[in-house]
């Protein structure tokens, strides 16, 4: 169990905050949510109700989107973009999706390499770009929660100012679903953006995501 | 909801004003107040409603709905003693909410 633990702690680690942080929000949405029930003199929502409902369910999904997108991105656009200096970067003579043998598929793959490694066609293809294929899927799903979601929500919102509830693809075209797509968009770019900057020349000891404390600021591609 | 909006009008329709109040939202009930200067029963009666029948489509999110019938179109919520009635009357305005012979002030 210790050496479950010992060798998994990364992923335990930020599940556990991810449910920690969601139950948190959860709480705190539902005390939010009520409060403003209660000054309009409606009704209240128990916990079950909260946590099934739109107004919970676009927050949720609108932060998950934006998460998932970044690391899309970040997966695919490090593949062909560089940055000088960055441990978040391959060698600057790398760009590209490398060759079979840097890859070790097909002939070059070795004895612990996955099947599908070892295969040919369309395994190789699924199996070379599936974290991509599976960041990108999520990304999509979750955005799609959020328009749905989201239309429920603005909806309610709509019909409480006695005004007209708009279709899904209505909704997609407002400024509610693009403002909260894009207010989370702008701080997940940034975040990636510094990293891969801030990273050039300033050192974490003992973090892969860092250079050795002692490395040059102008090594590329080299963790710590 | 729809039964909230079949129970109004029958008791519009029937002059039954204080079964009506009781199914409006309280700051509905006291914008009618408020307007007529009198018993929301009778206040209530003195408004020229224009809906017949009954609701013919319905809207619904969470706690809020809109009921489309012939002549009218409602809108109605969810309180703690169930939906109630808090805007009736009500002609649409482009680009606008619509505006409603009763509704919360």
């Amino acid at each position: 169990m210790r050496t479950f633990v010992k060798h998994n702690g990364l992923s335990l680690f930020f599940f556990a905050l991810f449910l920690a942080a969601l139950v948190g929000q959860s709480l705190t949405g539902m005390a939010e949510f009520n409060s403003q029930q209660i000054a309009d003199h409606m009704a209240t929502l128990n916990y079950g109700q909260y946590v099934t409902s739109s107004d919970f369910a676009v927050d949720v999904a609108e932060n998950w989107q934006s998460e998932y997108l970044q690391f899309l991105l970040y997966i695919v656009a490090t593949v062909w973009l560089l940055q000088r200096g960055s441990p978040e970067s391959k060698s600057l003579d790398q760009a590209g999706l490398e060759s079979d043998r840097e890859q070790k598929v097909g002939r070059y793959a070795e004895a612990g390499s996955p099947g599908w490694a070892k295969a040919a066609g369309f395994r190789r293809f699924a199996f070379s770009t599936s974290l991509g294929l599976v960041m990108g899927v999520v990304f999509l799903g979750s955005w799609l929660a959020q328009g749905v979601a989201g239309t429920a929500s603005f909806n309610q919102q709509q019909l409480s100012q006695l005004e007209n509830p708009v279709s899904f693809w209505g909704y997609l075209a407002t400024s509610d679903f693009w403002n909260r797509t894009l207010q989370n968009w702008q701080s997940e770019f940034l975040a990636v953006g510094s990293m891969a900057v801030l990273s050039i020349y300033l050192r974490q000891r003992g973090s892969p995501e860092s250079k050795p404390v002692g490395a040059p600021h102008e090594s590329t591609g080299v963790e710590g | 909801m729809e039964s909230v909006v079949s129970r109004f009008y029958a008791a519009y329709d029937g002059h039954d004003g204080s079964a009506a109040c009781a199914l409006l939202a309280p700051a509905s009930r006291r914008a009618v107040v408020s307007a007529a200067g009198k018993p929301c029963s009778a206040g209530l009666l003195d408004e020229k409603l224009p809906g017949t029948g009954r609701p013919a489509t319905v809207s619904a999110y969470g706690d809020q709905a809109q009921a489309r019938m012939n002549g009218d179109t409602v809108f109605v919520a969810k309180f703690p003693g169930g939906w109630r009635v808090v805007a009736v009357g009500c002609t649409p305005i482009a680009g606008k909410p619509y505006q409603c012979e009763v509704e919360a002030g």
